[in-house]
Parts: C-alpha cells; structure tokens; sequence
C-alpha cells in the first residue's frame, strides 16, 4: 500500500478541460471518494491515477514513485469499472485468478489459495465455478471486488461500481467495501456522483465541479461547513435551502420577499454594503416548527404544500405567501397539508456566502 | 397451435374451426410442394440413382439398372477420386485456416492501429471489394496473376529467388473473417481491454485470453462460410486449370462434373455427391465439436 500523490493534474480533451490543476494528497490505508455531478472530472482524475488517461499537465506519485508515465500495467493497482468489465467468456473463479495469472510469478497451487481466501473475503465462495453470464447482479459485483483485491495492489480504484444495484444492495456492499478496506488498511480512490454514498463511505471527500475541487475534507465538516454555494447545495438531502438575498440593513438580508433578520453573531460577517449580494443557507433539519410566531427568533411564515413521508419523519415541502419554497423535515404525523404555521430556523446552523453563484466562497 | 393467435394474425378464410385448422396448410402448402419437387423429391432420386448403374446415351445402361454398392466400390478405388479428395484437404483445410487466420489478424490490426473511423471503413471496403466481382472474371484475374511462368505474382518471387507455389485455389485472405471479426472488434467493450491492462495483462494474454475466446464463435462461422466457398470452387476451377495440368489440380466437385456431365455416368456422379455431402457435413461438425472445446480457457 503506499500514499498517492496528486499534483496540478490537468487533462484536456482539445478546447474541454476535464481536470484543471487537480491537487490531491491521499493517505496510507485512507478512503477517499471523489464525489460531484456528471462531467465534473471525477472520473477523468480517477482514470489518471489508473493510467488509462494520460494528463495534459501535472504528476502522479505513489509514495516516492513517479508512476505519471508508466502504463497502467506497470502501476500495481487494481480498478473496478462502472460496467464493472467481468471478462464474459470465464467463470467468476478465472475473472479472479486473472490478474494473477497476468503477474504469472505464482504457482497454479498458491492462486487457487489466493483466490478462495479473496472468495471468502467478498462472499463469492459459493458461485466461483459459475460463467459470469450466470450470476446476479450483486453476485457480479462481488466478483469485481474479489478481482480487484486478490492482488493486494498499492491503490484500490473504484469508478461508480454501484451505480446500477438497488438500494439494499448498494447499502449492503457499500458497508462491506468499507469493512474490507479498512482490514485490509488499503488505500482507496472511490469515485461517485451520490453524495450520501459519499458521505456513508469516505474517510474524506473530495468534492468536484467543473474540473476544479471545490472542498476537500472529513464528511462532517463538508456537511456541516460547506466552503462554497456548490457544496452546500450538493451535499446533503433533501437539498439544502437556499435563499438569494441582498444586505438590506446591520442585520437584515431580504430576498425581495422576505426580510430575514439575522442573529447577532450571523450578523458579524456581513461587513458589506447594503444591495451588496449574499446568499443564506439552511438545512431542512435545522428548521423546525412552531404554530404561532417565536419571539426573537428568524421565523418565516408558511402553509404545508407536500408531504413526504419517510418512515420516522416527514419532509414538509412549504410555501410563504410570495411562493418561495422551503423544504423542512419535522416528525412523523405533525403537520397535515394546508397547515398554516412558521419555520423556525436554528441560529447556529445558517450558512452565509458572499454572492450568489456556485463559486460563491463561505462567509461565517 | 393456438387459435386465437391464428385469429390476430390471419386474414379469415373461414370461421369454422375446420377452416381454421386446415389454413396454416393451405398456406405453407404450395412451399413444401415446391421445395420437395426441386430439392428434397431429387436427393432421394440422387440417393436412389447412387445405387444404379445408369448411363444414358451407352448401348448397355439406357435405364437404370441396380447394382448395390458397385459405385461407392468404383468410387473408393479411384486413384483420382482420392487425389481430387486430397487436393480439396489440402484447400479446404489449409486454405480456410490461412484465410481465416489472416482475415482475422487483418481485421483486428485495422481495427487497432487505424484510429480514423474513415480510414478504417475506407480500407474494409477495399478489402472486400473483390467479393464483388463476378467469380469468372475474379478467376481470369487471378490466372494472370499467379499463371506459373509468366504470371505477375510468382514472376517476382522468381527475380526474388523464391519458390513459386500454386496460388490457384486460395482466395484472398478469407474476406468473411475480415468483415466477421472487424464487426465483432467494434461492438466489444474497451472496458474489457482496460480492466486487462489494470489487472496487468500483456498484450499477448490480452489477445489470447480476451480476444480470442471472444472471437470463437465468429471464427467458427468465418470457417464454415469459408469452407463452403472452398467446396463449391468449381467455377474458378473450370476457368484457370480445367483440373489441369493432367488432373493435378483436380477437386471433387469439378471430377464429379467430370463423371456426371462428360461422360454421362449418373449413377456414379449420384453415389460421389452423396459421399461428398456427408463428408462435409461430418468434417464440419467434428470441426464445430472441436472448436467448442478449445475455446474453453
């Protein structure tokens, strides 16, 4: 296993730069997962560390090794690919001995061992002798993981292999991933475009837009301190409230509708002019409700449009009397549609940047 | 057969259920009726000939007269019989073999080194160009080109020093494989070739595990269409050589003209198709057989 090192990779495909000045540095035994929209470069930077992409500018180092120019084959990692790629025509018991017999420095006896140890590993003993063609989904994606380990490579790869399962599945195997992966202290790139797979798998995100990192850290602080509009409107479900205001006063910022008057310390941050443009965040779970207007309290007034029920709690879709729409989440069976009330928001949990486009960096 | 399937799909012809029974005959009728009068009705009269000696326009065998297996006796006796089998081997076996082998390398060269999708389609059609032409005019081409002693081809690998063999018979390169395996090249996943080059394959094991297996059953259609061909190479044949010099260059299907239509001896034409059809039915499924347990990894 070895630490992966990143620097200013930039890959360009004529006039379209897929990764522009990627910098990643990547633990011994950490998980990472690459996460953001489709077309963001997150593949793009996956597949460089694998090889099979060759980048425009920028270095790839494994520990002390620059691997930038060797072919994938020389690099000593192991990738599971979104299509997963099973080789059709062998058993799942030959997909897994194949990079070994590719290595070919073992004995026919050892990578029968190795392969039934990996089997056991990733749960795939009981179907080893059947053809690819034959196995279920999740049987195949097992197969995959077991290839990929079997040759104890220096980074583990993983281009959005559980795109296609259904959600029990997905959990399942993504919680088996991460038991493996930490066993086996491997170094990990896993890349997705799901944010909560993300957040239930790495040890650190990095988030992706447009080419470029847009927050780089632990999940909790990338839920809980989103450094730019992006990340906060990507991570996090359901989305994240997003209000496009206007200083209007010392504390006060309006939206053209509403006029909500920030706490005290919120307020700090606003050192700009009034009409000077700053968007302010909320989580649905950090709003709450209450039938009659809270005193000294940022408190907006709606009706309950949709409900949404999810099992211990209820995702209220709201809206003020302008039309702006509020998601908040409150538990099962408190409100019932056309309910008419205030959302509370939680003083401590607003998220203010300083502007209103993606980019828009964090002020508090 | 269900009948509320024929209800959808049929114009009604009665509503009786006797009608409706009878109107699936009625209609593949005249089908089968022609099909047993132009191909099955003769094969057995062929087979049944097979064992009759019958020559028209000899004083002695005016009809059909039967004398057992006395054919198949005469047939599996004939030096020229065996030599015209050889020669058919020779073709048929290494002949397809080249052809498909290159066809298939050709193919998956283009498909790996020419990276413009115009090129590459431009030179497939090239390449297959030939199958166009009509078989005599293909066979006169080739006769000058490859005529011993003055055709174009062996007259350079004479001032070359080199041996001339007989080209006659081996047609270029098993177009079918090219057109076969470039198909099938361009349909498979370069995921595949990834997934190989990350779990450190060579190129080698790349091609023999990965392509070549995918590839088996391709080749094996490539082959039997090949064969086919190879079998029915009589007009070539009959134009460049007439089985000539001598009957050196001789195949089964030209000496059963030969028999056949020279010297009207129809028995015994009846019984050399007869051995000739199992004969290739049989090496066909031996080498289908075969196929299948190689592809095994």
């Amino acid at each position: 296993m070895a630490e992966v090192t990143i620097d200013n990779l930039t890959k360009e495909y004529g006039s379209i730069v897929a990764t522009n000045d990627i910098s990643i540095d990547i633990d011994d035994g950490e998980l990472v997962v690459l996460v953001g929209p489709s077309g963001c470069g997150k593949t793009t930077t996956l597949r460089s560390i694998a090889g099979l992409e060759t980048p425009t500018s920028g270095s790839i180092h494994f520990g002390d090794t620059d691997v930038t120019d060797r072919a994938p084959q020389d690099r000593d990692i192991s990738m599971v690919f979104q299509d997963l790629a099973l080789y059709p025509h062998m058993t799942a018991a030959e997909n897994v001995a194949f990079p070994l017999h590719a290595d070919g420095q073992q004995p026919e006896t050892t990578v029968r061992e190795s392969v039934e140890e990996v089997a056991r590993a990733t749960n795939c003993e009981e179907f080893l002798d059947k053809k690819v063609v034959d196995l279920s989904g999740g049987q195949r994606q097992r197969v995959a993981l077991a290839r990929a380990l079997v040759r104890k490579p220096e980074v583990f790869l993983m281009d959005e292999p559980f795109s296609d399962l259904d959600e029990l599945l997905k959990r399942q195997l993504r919680a088996e991933v991460v038991r493996i992966q930490k066993d086996l202290g491997i170094t990990m790139v896993h890349v997705t475009h799901d944010q909560e797979e993300a957040m239930t798998m790495g040890d650190r995100l990095v988030v992706m837009n447009d080419g470029e990192i847009a927050q780089m850290g632990d999940p909790d602080t990338v839920f809980n301190e989103p450094a730019r509009l992006f990340v906060a409107t990507f991570i996090g479900s359901p989305q994240i409230n997003r209000f496009d205001c206007r200083i209007a006063g010392d504390r006060t910022l309006t939206d053209g509708e509403l006029e909500l008057e920030l706490p005290a310390d919120a307020a700090d941050v606003l050192d700009g002019a009034t009409g000077e443009a700053v968007t302010l965040c909320i989580r649905p779970q950090h709003l709450s409700w209450a039938d009659e207007r809270p005193a000294d309290s940022l408190a907006v007034p709606v009706s309950v449009n949709v409900i949404e029920k999810i099992g211990t709690e209820d995702i209220v879709r709201c809206r003020t009397a302008g039309g702006t729409e509020i998601t908040g989440v409150v538990p099962a069976g408190a409100l019932s549609f056309g309910q008419e009330g205030y959302l509370v928001f939680d003083p401590s949990q607003l998220h203010l940047f300083d502007g209103h486009d993606e980019n828009a960096p964090r002020l508090n | 057969m269900s009948t509320t399937r024929w209800d959808i799909s049929l114009p009604v012809v009665g509503d009786r259920l006797a009608d409706r029974e009878l109107a699936p005959y009625l209609l593949v009728g005249p089908t089968i009726v022609t099909v047993f009068l132009v191909t099955i009705g003769p094969m057995l009269w062929s087979l049944w000939l097979s064992f009759n000696r019958w020559k028209p326009g000899s004083l002695a065998y005016q009809e059909p007269t039967f004398t057992g297996v006395d054919n198949f006796a005469w047939l599996f006796t004939n030096d020229r019989f065996i030599h015209s089998v050889v020669n058919f081997a020779y073709y048929g076996g290494v002949g397809v073999f080249i052809q498909v082998a290159l066809g298939t390398l050709l193919a998956l060269a283009l498909y790996n080194y020419v990276e413009n999708q115009t090129l590459r389609v431009g030179l497939l059609t090239l390449f297959v160009v030939p199958m166009m032409y009509a078989p005599l005019v293909a066979g006169r081409m080739w006769q000058l080109l490859f005529l011993p002693g003055g055709g174009v081809v062996n007259g350079f690998l004479g001032i070359l020093g080199l041996p001339q063999p007989s080209w006659l018979g081996s047609r270029w390169l098993g177009l079918t494989s090219i057109m076969v395996a470039d198909t099938w090249r361009a349909s498979l996943s370069d995921s595949l070739y990834e997934a190989a080059q990350v779990d450190g394959a060579s190129r080698w094991m790349m091609f023999r595990r990965i392509t070549l297996p995918q590839l088996r059953n391709l080749i094996i259609v490539a082959a039997i269409l090949r064969f086919m061909d190879a079998y029915k190479f009589f007009d070539k044949l009959f134009v460049m050589t007439n089985g000539g010099p001598g009957s050196t260059t001789e195949l089964p299907t030209y000496f059963t003209y030969l028999v056949g239509f020279q010297n009207f001896n129809i028995g015994r034409a009846a019984a050399l198709t007869w051995v000739l059809g199992l004969g290739s039915i049989i090496t066909m499924m031996l080498f289908w057989r075969y196929m299948r347990t190689v592809e095994e990894v």
